[in-house]
C-alpha cells in the first residue's frame, strides 16, 4: 500500500528559493523579516543586504552549481548569508558554530568547495584547513544590479550527516527539493504574514530550513533566538512571551523541558526525534495547534505530519501534500496496511543522492513499485485509521545523545582490533540507560578486553566507546546469515568482567567489587586500579558509591572522603574493613511545640485586648472629625473656629498619645526580665501586648530629636545624654542601654527580643558611648556595642556578639573591618539655655509640621460636606451607615485626589521656604542639623498621606518637587532616607522597594551629608543600602539586602550584591524583552499605567476618608448627647468593622484583579503588573494598618493571610505582615517569621517583574529583616539568622543554621 | 550562559574582573588523555596572553594557574571538555550528565539534602532536576576548594548554567 499525501501539482513550480524571497519582498517590502537583539530588519533591508553578499560571492566566481560553506555564530549576519548564497544561485553548505575545523575541512573537501562564508575570528581557522575565508563583515551592503538565477535543478543546500565508514556523507537538496517543501508544508502548516517564528534551529540542522523560509514564503517575521537562549528552555519560553512569537519549531525534549508554552504561541512544530505520549498529553488540546512531523535528511526535512490531539496516541501521520509513504518488507515489496516494515518514501522532495557517493545512493534511492523511493531504515507501520506509526530505526545508524551514529562504524572499529574475530554493537538499556553494548567473538584466546579498550579510544570518538563489551563464543545469527541484532539486544548480560582480574582479597574488597561492577561495568577492578584515574570516576560516582555501600550496616560511617583518600580499590577495601561503628548525626535544634490550649488562651487575651487598641487609634484619628463636625452644621457656626478647634484636638491628641502610651505600658506590662520563656505564654502576652501598645504615639515627629531620648528614658531605657537616636524600633525599651553622645541611624532594628524554637528569648542591648550604629542595622539581644565603636549599616550584630570599644563592624553577620577615618573630637555641648530652646524648637517644628499636614484635610472635609449640604444631605438624613457608606466613598475619590494634590503642594512650598541643604559636616547641635530635620519631619509627615506616590509614575514628579534631580524613566519604589536636593538619579534608573537612598552619616556629635548620584539605568535593589556620597556608575546594580560598595570599588556594568557587598561575575538576565513593555513604553501604556496608579493611589485615601465620615455620621449623636459609654462602644465597634471591612475589599481586590498568584514573568508596563502592585499598595496602606498590624504576633494573623492565598500550616507565628504575592508562598507547621522577616515573592530585574514560589519549612525560624526569595525553599527546623538572605534558587536543608547575605552556614555553637 | 571555543576566547582576550567564559572542548571524552589535552590546549590559549611564563600547578587538589592572575576549573561529562575560566576569585565548573540512576534519591538526600531530594522526587524530570542540583553542589564545592561530603550545608552563590544535549553545566563563580 502507498498512502498519498494531497495531490497539488500547483506547489510544483519552476522556481528557486531567491525567486520565492523576492516575491515576499516585492509583496511586502517594508514588513520585517528579521528581529533579534540589534532591532529589526524589513524584507527590503534583508533583501539588500543579502544582494551584497551574492555580488560579493559573484566577484569571487561563485554561481549556480557551486557550493559555499557557512560557518558563523547565530544571528542576523548568518540568515542574510543564507539569503546572499541562495540569490547567488549557489547552495550553501551549513556548519553548526561549534563544529570542529577539521570536519568542516572534511565536508568542503567532499562537497568540493572552497570558499566559506565566516566572521573574522574564524577565518584563521578556515584557511589553515585550505579553505578560501569570505569574512561576513567585508561583504558589500547593496547589489551589483546582476541577477543570476539558479536552476531548480541546481541545489539549494548541502548537508552532512554522520557516515557508516567514519566519513561524513553529504545530502544534496536541491531547488525544487526544498521550493516544493516549503510550499507543501506550509499547505498544512498556514504560517501567515502576521506570525512571528522562534528561529532557534542550528543551521547545520535542516529543520532549520523549516523555521526560515517557510516564513520567508509567508513574508512573517522571524525571531533570532540569541544563543545562549537557545539550549535553556526557561529562557525560550520566556523569548516567546517578551516577544509575542505565534510560532515555535523545536525539538520534543526543549518542550519537554519548558513551563508552559506562552498564550502567545498558536502553532508549535515538533520534529527530529519520536515525540513521546505523554509530551503529547501535556501539549496537545491548550489553545495552540501542536504538529508532529517526520522526515530524513535525504526527503528535505519534513515528509509526513501528524496534529497531535488530547487522548490520541503519537503518528507521524500522513504524507505532506504531493509526497507518498510506503512499508515495504527486506526484499522492497510494498506491504498492506498494518503490516510492518521500513517506511519508505516517494515523491518530490526525494534528494538526487549523496555527494560523489553512488554506491551509497544506489543502496538508499532505490525504486519501488516503479516510482524512485528513499529507503529510510525507519521501522513503522500504516495504522488502521491511515496514519504512520513509526518504531525506530531498522539499520544500525542510532541516536544516542544527539549523536548520530553509525553502529557499523564501531563494529568496524571492533572487527579491526588484533584477537577479535566478528563483532556487533547495539544499542541497549545498560547500567540505568540506553548504552551501547559490543559482542566479540575472540579470535585469540590472549583478548585483553582492557587493551582492546584502549585500542577503540585511539579510533572512536569518545560517544561511540561501548559502554561494555561481552566476548561470546559466536553471535546469533538470522537465516539469511545476518547477526541477529534483535537476540543482541534481548541477551541478558554477563556483569563480571571477562578481563583478568585477581579474585578478591576479602569480602570487603568482594563487596567493594560488587557495587563498582554495576557502576563501571565491563571493566577491570583490580586492588591497584585507581577509582578516578582508572575508571574515570568522579563525584557523582563516588557519591553513588558510598550510597550503596552505606546500605551495607558494616559501611554505614563510610563517606566520600573515603574514596578521594584511597583512590585504589585494594586501599579503599582495606579503609572499609576498618570502619567504626556508626556515629549520630548532628542533632536537630530543639523546638518546643506549644500546646494547643497555651496558643488559644494567648490567642484569646490578644482577642480580647484588640477592641481596646482599636478604640485608641480609632479615637486618636477620629477626634479631629469630631471636633470639626461638632462646631459645623450650623449657620451660625465659623469654619475657621471649627478648623482650629479640630486642629486643637489633634495636636492634644498627637501629645498625649505619648504619655498614654507609656502609662499604659508601664501599667499592663510592666517590666520585662531576659530569660527564655515559652511562646504564647503570659510573658509573651505581655511583651505582645507592650509591642502593640508602642505602636500608639507618632513616633515618627520626634525620631532624631532629644525629645526620643526623653521617650526612650520614660519606657525604661537607659539611655545617655545628648544621644541622636532616629527611627528605631525597640522590642523591650527596658532593657536597652544607650551610652551618651551615641548615634541610632534609622530603621534600626534593636530586637532584644525574638522567637525562635517555639520560645520567646530576651536579653540586653547596651550601646556605649560615642557608639554609632548605622542605618538598616539589627541587633538581637543580648549584644553590646562598645564605647566609640561602629556598627556599620546593614549589619547585623546576632545574638550575644560584642563589638569591642572602638573597632568597626560591618556586614551581615557583622565582623571586624577596619576602623573609619576618625571625625575631629565631638562639637562642645551647648549650655543649659540652648539645649532647652532647642527642646522647645524640636518640640514646635513637630507640632508645626503636625499641623501643617493636617490641614490639607479640611479642603476636603469643606468639599465632601459642601456637596452632602447642597445635593445628599447624608449627615441629616436616617440613612444606615451601608447605604451613606458608598456614596461618601464616592464622594472621597475626588476629595483624596484634592487632598494629595495640596499635601504634595504644601510640602515642595515648605521646602521651598527652607534653607538649601549644603553638603559638609555639621555639628549635631547646630542649625543645619535642625533644618535638615526639620526637612525630613516635612517629609515624613507628608509620606503619611503621599506614602501611595511611591512605585507608580508619579514618584519621579514627587522627588522632582522637592529638588531631586530625576532622570528620564526612572522608577521608584519606597525610597527610604532620602535627603532630596542631594540625591540624583539617572535616566531609566531603578530603585526597589525599600531601598535606604543617600542616607547620611552621623556619629560623634557630627552629622555629614554628601551628594548621592545613582548612574543611568543603575538599579537599587529591594532594602539595599546606599549611604550618601556614593556615586553609583552607569548600568549598575545592587542586589538585594546588599550595602553600597566603595565608589572606587564600582565600574559601570558591575553587579554587586551581600554585605558586606562583594562583586558578581556576572548577571541573571532576563531573555530580551520587547523594550515596549519595559523602557520605550508607548503613550497610550503610559497613560493607562498614570491612570491605574492614580486610581490605587486615590482609593486607599478615599476609603479612609469614607470610613471616618460614616463613623463621624453613626457615632456623633453620642457625642452630642454626651453618651460617653454608648460613644465607646459606636466607636469600637466602627473600628472593629473598619477592620472587617478594608480587609474584605482587599481581599475582594486581591482575588477579583488578580486572582490566583502564579510563577510567572511579567513586564513593567504591563496590566498585570499594574494589578499586582495595585494590591499590594491596598494591602499595605489598609489592610496592614486597619488590621493586619493588630494581628502581628497572634494566631488570627495566619488565618487572615489563608483568605488572602498563603498556604500556611497548623501554629505558625507570624510577626510580619510584608507578603506579596500570597497564592505563591507556603509555610509549614510552626513555623515562625520573626519582624520584618518573609518571603520575597517577586523581584523586578531588567523591568520585568519575576514571581515565583518560597518555601519555609515546618518549624523553621526566620530571624529579624530574613528574607527569602523567590525560587528558595527554608527546610524544616532550619534557622535563619537576623538579615540574612536566602538567593533565588537557593535551599537551605533541613535542621541547619543559616545567617549573613548572602546567607552562608552559620559556625556550629 | 554564553559558550565559547577555545578559537573565540582567543580572540576575546584575557577574560577581565567580571567576564567569566566557559568553554566547550568537543569530543574530548574523559580520563588522562582528556586530561592531558584539555590542560595543553588551556595553556596554549592563557600563554598567548600571559607569555610562556604561565604553568599549570598540580597541587594534589585541584590545579591552579601560575604566573597569571586567573583561576579555572574543569569538568568532563564523558564527550566535552568544559573549562570554567575568569579572574574570580572563586570559580567551580562541574558538569553532570541527566540521566536516571537507582540510587540517585539516596544520593541527593544524603548530599543535596532532603528538601532537594523531595524536589527531585516530585519531578516531572527528575534525572534533569538531579543533575541541575548536583552540578551547581559541586561547582560551588569547587569554587570554595572544599571537598564533598555528607549533610554539608554550603553557602549560596550565583550559578550559572548550560546544557548541551544531555550534559548539564553548573559554572559557580564570586
Amino acid at each position: 500500500m502507498i498512502l498519498s499525501g494531497p495531490v497539488l501539482p500547483e506547489l510544483l513550480r519552476d522556481e528557486c528559493l531567491a525567486d520565492i524571497f523576492r516575491e515576499t519582498v516585492r509583496r511586502q517590502p517594508t514588513a520585517p523579516a528579521l528581529e533579534d537583539v540589534q532591532g529589526m530588519l524589513t524584507y527590503q533591508e534583508v533583501l539588500r543586504r543579502a544582494e551584497g553578499v551574492a555580488a560579493g560571492l559573484r566577484a569571487e566566481g561563485v554561481g549556480p552549481g557551486q557550493c559555499v560553506g557557512l560557518w558563523m555564530s547565530r544571528g542576523r549576519d548568518l540568515i542574510i548569508a543564507q539569503v546572499g548564497i541562495a540569490l547567488s544561485g549557489a547552495a550553501w553548505l551549513p556548519f553548526d558554530a561549534a563544529v570542529p575545523p577539521d570536519r568542516l575541512a572534511t565536508c568542503m573537501r567532499d562537497a568540493r568547495g572552497t570558499l566559506v562564508l565566516t566572521e573574522e575570528a574564524r577565518a584563521a581557522a578556515v584557511r589553515e584547513r585550505g579553505c578560501k575565508p569570505l569574512v561576513m563583515a567585508a561583504m558589500p551592503v547593496g547589489g551589483d544590479g546582476v541577477m543570476v538565477r539558479a536552476a531548480s535543478s541546481d541545489h539549494a543546500y548541502v548537508i552532512y550527516t554522520s557516515g557508516s565508514t567514519g566519513e561524513p556523507k553529504g545530502i544534496a537538496i536541491s531547488q525544487r527539493n526544498v521550493c516544493h517543501f516549503i510550499r507543501s508544508e506550509n499547505q498544512v502548516l498556514r504560517i501567515r504574514a502576521d506570525d512571528r517564528v522562534y528561529q532557534g534551529f542550528s543551521v547545520a540542522f535542516d529543520m532549520s530550513v523549516e523555521e526560515v523560509w517557510i516564513s520567508f514564503l509567508a513574508g512573517a517575521t522571524l525571531w533570532i533566538a540569541p544563543g545562549e537562549t537557545v539550549a535553556d528552555p526557561e529562557a525560550v519560553a520566556a523569548a516567546l512571551l517578551a516577544h509575542r512569537l505565534t510560532v515555535l519549531h523545536a525539538v520534543p525534549t526543549l518542550v519537554a523541558l519548558m513551563p508552559a508554552l506562552p498564550p502567545t504561541v498558536r502553532l508549535l512544530n515538533l520534529g527530529g526525534e519520536a515525540c513521546p505520549d505523554a509530551l503529547s498529553e501535556r501539549l496537545a488540546g491548550k489553545g495552540y495547534v501542536v504538529f508532529n512531523t517526520y522526515g530524513p535528511t535525504e526527503t528535505t526535512v519534513t515528509a509526513t505530519l501528524a496534529e497531535l490531539r488530547p487522548g490520541k496516541s503519537v503518528t507521524i501521520g500522513r504524507p505532506l501534500p504531493n509526497y507518498q509513504i510506503g512499508i515495504c518488507d527486506p526484499a522492497r515489496q510494498l506491504l498492506a496496511q498494518g503490516a510492518s516494515g521500513e517506511i519508505v518514501v516517494f515523491g518530490p522532495g526525494l534528494a538526487s543522492g549523496y555527494l560523489g557517493r553512488a554506491e551509497l545512493t544506489a543502496a538508499r534511492f532505490v525504486e519501488i513499485a516503479g516510482q524512485r523511493a528513499y529507503l529510510t531504515g525507519d521501522l513503522g507501520r500504516i495504522d488502521a485509521s491511515g496514519e504512520i506509526q513509526c518504531f525506530g530505526r531498522v539499520d544500525n545508524q542510532v541516536k544516542l545523545r544527539g549523536f548520530r551514529i553509525e553502529l557499523d562504524e564501531i563494529t568496524t572499529a571492533l572487527a579491526e582490533q588484533p584477537g577479535v574475530g566478528t563483532a556487533a554493537a547495539v544499542v541497549r538499556p545498560f547500567a540505568g540507560s540506553d548504552e551501547i553494548v559490543a559482542f566479540i567473538v575472540a579470535a585469540e584466546a590472549s583478548l585483553n578486553l582492557a587493551d582492546l579498550r584502549a585500542a577503540l579510544a585511539h579510533r572512536l570518538a569518545v560517544y561511540m566507546l561501548p559502554a561494555h563489551v561481552e566476548v561470546l563464543p559466536s553471535l546469533p545469527r538470522l537465516s539469511s546469515g545476518k547477526v541477529d541484532l534483535a537476540a543482541l539486544r534481548q541477551r541478558e548480560l554477563k556483569v563480571v568482567e571477562v578481563a583478568e582480574a585477581p579474585p578478591a582479597a576479602d569480602a570487603h574488597e568482594a563487596a567493594l567489587r560488587a557495587i563498582l561492577a554495576d557502576l563501571f561495568p565491563g571493566r577491570r577492578l583490580a586492588p591497584d586500579i585507581d577509582f578516578f584515574s582508572d575508571l574515570n570516576g568522579h563525584s557523582l560516582l563516588a557519591a553513588r558509591l558510598v550510597t550503596r555501600l552505606r546500605r551495607d550496616p558494616r559501611y554505614a560511617t563510610i563517606g566520600v572522603q573515603h574514596v578521594y583518600r584511597h583512590r585504589r580499590l585494594g586501599a579503599l577495601a582495606k579503609a572499609m574493613a576498618s570502619l567504626g561503628a556508626a556515629t549520630p548525626g548532628r542533632p536537630a535544634p530543639a523546638h518546643d511545640d506549644a500546646p494547643l490550649s497555651r496558643r488559644f488562651w494567648c490567642g484569646c487575651a490578644q482577642a480580647a485586648c484588640l477592641p481596646f487598641l482599636v478604640l485608641l487609634h480609632m479615637f486618636q484619628w477620629l477626634a479631629p472629625f469630631f471636633a470639626y463636625h461638632l462646631l459645623t452644621g450650623d449657620h451660625d457656626d465659623s469654619m475657621v473656629g471649627a478648623i482650629l478647634a479640630a486642629l486643637a484636638t489633634y495636636v492634644v491628641a498627637l501629645a498625649l498619645s505619648f504619655p498614654l502610651g507609656i502609662l499604659l505600658r508601664r501599667l499592663l506590662v510592666g517590666r520585662l526580665r531576659p530569660g527564655n520563656y515559652p511562646l504564647w505564654g503570659l510573658t509573651y502576652f505581655r511583651w505582645w501586648l507592650g509591642a502593640r501598645l508602642n505602636e500608639i504615639p507618632a513616633v515618627y515627629l520626634i525620631s532624631g530629636t532629644p525629645w526620643k531620648s526623653l521617650h526612650l528614658r520614660l519606657l525604661g531605657s537607659k539611655v545617655g545624654r545628648d544621644c541622636l537616636i532616629n527611627s528605631v524600633t525597640v522590642s523591650v525599651p527596658e532593657l536597652l542601654t544607650v551610652g551618651d553622645g551615641a548615634c541610632l541611624g534609622t530603621f534600626v532594628n534593636l530586637e532584644n527580643a525574638r522567637v525562635e524554637g517555639g520560645r520567646l528569648i530576651i536579653g540586653r542591648i547596651t550601646i556605649g558611648r560615642g557608639a554609632a550604629v548605622d542605618s538598616y542595622a539589627v541587633l538581637e539581644n543580648d549584644t553590646s556595642v562598645g564605647d566609640g565603636a561602629r556598627l556599620a549599616g546593614q549589619s547585623a550584630l546576632a545574638e550575644a556578639k560584642h563589638i569591642p570599644a572602638g573597632e568597626t563592624w560591618a556586614g551581615a553577620p557583622a565582623r571586624p573591618v577596619e576602623t573609619d577615618t576618625a571625625l575631629p573630637a565631638p562639637p562642645p555641648r551647648p549650655g543649659v539655655w540652648a539645649r532647652a530652646s532647642r527642646l522647645a524648637a524640636f518640640a514646635v517644628g513637630a507640632a508645626v509640621v503636625a499641623v501643617l499636614f493636617y490641614i490639607p484635610v479640611f479642603p476636603t472635609f469643606v468639599a465632601i460636606d459642601y456637596v452632602d449640604a447642597r445635593w445628599l444631605d447624608l449627615f441629616e438624613s436616617d440613612h444606615a451607615w451601608w447605604e451613606t457608606f458608598p456614596l461618601f466613598f464616592l464622594l472621597a475619590i475626588p476629595a483624596a485626589a484634592l487632598l494629595l494634590v495640596i499635601t504634595a503642594g504644601l510640602a515642595a512650598f515648605l521646602k521651598a521656604c527652607l534653607p538649601s541643604q549644603r553638603t559638609g559636616r555639621f555639628s549635631l547641635h547646630g542649625r543645619e542639623y535642625f533644618w535638615k530635620w526639620q526637612f525630613s519631619a516635612i517629609l515624613d509627615a507628608s509620606l503619611q498621606v503621599l506614602h501611595g506616590l511611591y512605585a507608580s509614575v508619579y514618584a519621579a514628579t514627587w522627588l522632582r518637587l522637592l529638588g531631586t534631580k530625576v532622570g528620564r524613566d526612572a522608577e521608584v519604589s519606597t525610597a527610604e532616607g532620602v535627603v532630596p536636593e542631594l540625591l540624583e538619579l539617572g535616566d531609566e534608573s531603578f530603585i526597589a522597594d525599600g531601598a535606604m537612598l543617600g542616607d547620611e552619616e552621623q556619629r560623634g556629635g557630627w552629622m555629614v551629608l554628601r551628594r548621592t548620584r545613582i548612574g543611568h539605568r543603575s538599579f537599587v535593589g529591594n532594602g539595599a543600602y546606599v549611604p550618601d556620597g556614593t556615586t553609583f556608575p552607569e548600568d549598575f546594580l545592587l542586589g538585594v539586602q546588599s550595602s553600597s560598595p566603595r565608589n572606587e570599588q564600582m565600574h559601570a556594568g558591575q553587579t554587586w550584591m551581600g554585605s558586606p557587598p562583594m562583586l558578581l561575575p556576572a548577571r541573571e538576565t532576563i531573555a530580551s524583552q520587547d523594550p515596549a513593555l519595559t523602557f520605550r513604553p508607548s503613550p497610550g501604556r503610559r497613560l493607562a499605567r498614570a491612570c491605574i496608579e492614580g486610581l490605587r493611589i486615590v482609593v486607599p485615601l478615599a476609603f479612609i476618608i469614607a470610613v471616618g465620615y460614616v463613623t463621624v455620621y453613626e457615632t456623633m449623636e453620642y457625642v452630642t448627647e454626651e453618651d460617653w459609654g454608648g460613644f465607646t462602644v459606636a466607636l469600637t465597634l466602627a473600628g472593629l468593622g473598619y477592620a472587617a471591612m478594608a480587609f474584605t475589599f482587599v481581599c475582594s481586590a486581591k482575588w477579583l484583579l488578580v486572582g490566583r498568584y502564579r510563577p510567572r514573568l511579567a513586564p513593567m508596563w504591563t496590566l498585570f503588573v499594574w494589578l499586582s502592585e495595585a494590591v499590594t499598595i491596598l494591602h499595605e496602606s489598609l489592610a496592614v494598618p486597619a488590621l493586619l498590624n493588630y494581628l502581628r504576633g497572634t494566631p488570627m494573623l495566619p488565618w487572615a493571610f489563608r483568605l488572602l492565598g498563603v498556604k500556611l500550616g497548623r501554629a505558625t507565628w507570624l510577626n510580619t505582615t510584608d507578603l506579596t504575592e500570597f497564592d505563591c508562598v507556603t509555610i509549614g507547621d510552626g513555623a515562625e517569621l520573626n519582624e520584618h522577616s518573609g518571603p520575597q515573592t517577586h523581584l523586578f530585574e531588567d523591568r520585568v517583574m519575576r514571581i515565583g514560589l518560597v518555601e519555609i519549612g515546618a518549624r523553621a525560624t526566620l530571624g529579624v529583616r530574613a528574607t527569602v526569595l523567590y525560587d528558595a525553599s527554608v527546610g524544616a527546623e532550619c534557622r535563619l539568622g537576623p538579615l540574612t538572605l536566602v538567593a533565588k534558587g537557593e535551599h537551605t536543608p533541613a535542621h541547619t543554621s543559616w545567617e549573613g547575605t548572602p546567607s552562608a552556614p552559620a559556625p556550629m555553637n | 550562559m554564553k559558550v565559547y571555543d577555545l578559537a573565540e576566547v582567543a580572540l576575546l582576550g584575557a577574560p577581565q574582573a567580571a567576564d567569566l567564559y566557559l568553554i566547550r572542548l568537543p569530543d574530548l571524552g574523559r580520563g588522562s588523555a582528556a586530561r592531558a589535552t584539555l590542560r595543553r590546549a588551556l595553556l596554549k590559549l592563557v600563554r598567548g596572553w600571559y607569555g610562556e611564563s604561565v604553568e599549570i600547578l598540580e597541587t594534589g587538589a585541584a590545579p591552579t594557574l601560575t604566573g597569571c592572575p586567573l583561576k579555572f576549573s574543569i569538568s568532563y561529562d564523558g564527550t566535552d571538555g568544559w573549562v570554567a575560566l575568569g579572574a574570580q576569585a572563586k570559580l567551580g565548573c562541574d558538569a553532570v550528565l541527566a540521566q536516571d540512576f537507582p540510587e540517585m534519591l539516596d544520593v541527593a538526600r544524603k548530599y543535596l539534602g532532603p528538601p532537594v531530594a523531595e524536589r527531585i522526587e516530585q519531578s516531572r524530570l527528575r534525572a534533569e532536576t538531579f543533575a541541575h542540583a548536583w552540578a551547581k553542589h559541586e561547582a560551588t564545592l569547587k569554587a570554595l576548594g572544599w571537598g564533598l561530603a555528607e549533610a554539608q550545608a554550603v553557602p549560596a552563590m550565583l550559578c550559572h548554567y548550560h546544557r548541551q544535549t544531555q550534559a548539564i553545566v553548573a559554572v559557580v563563580a564570586e
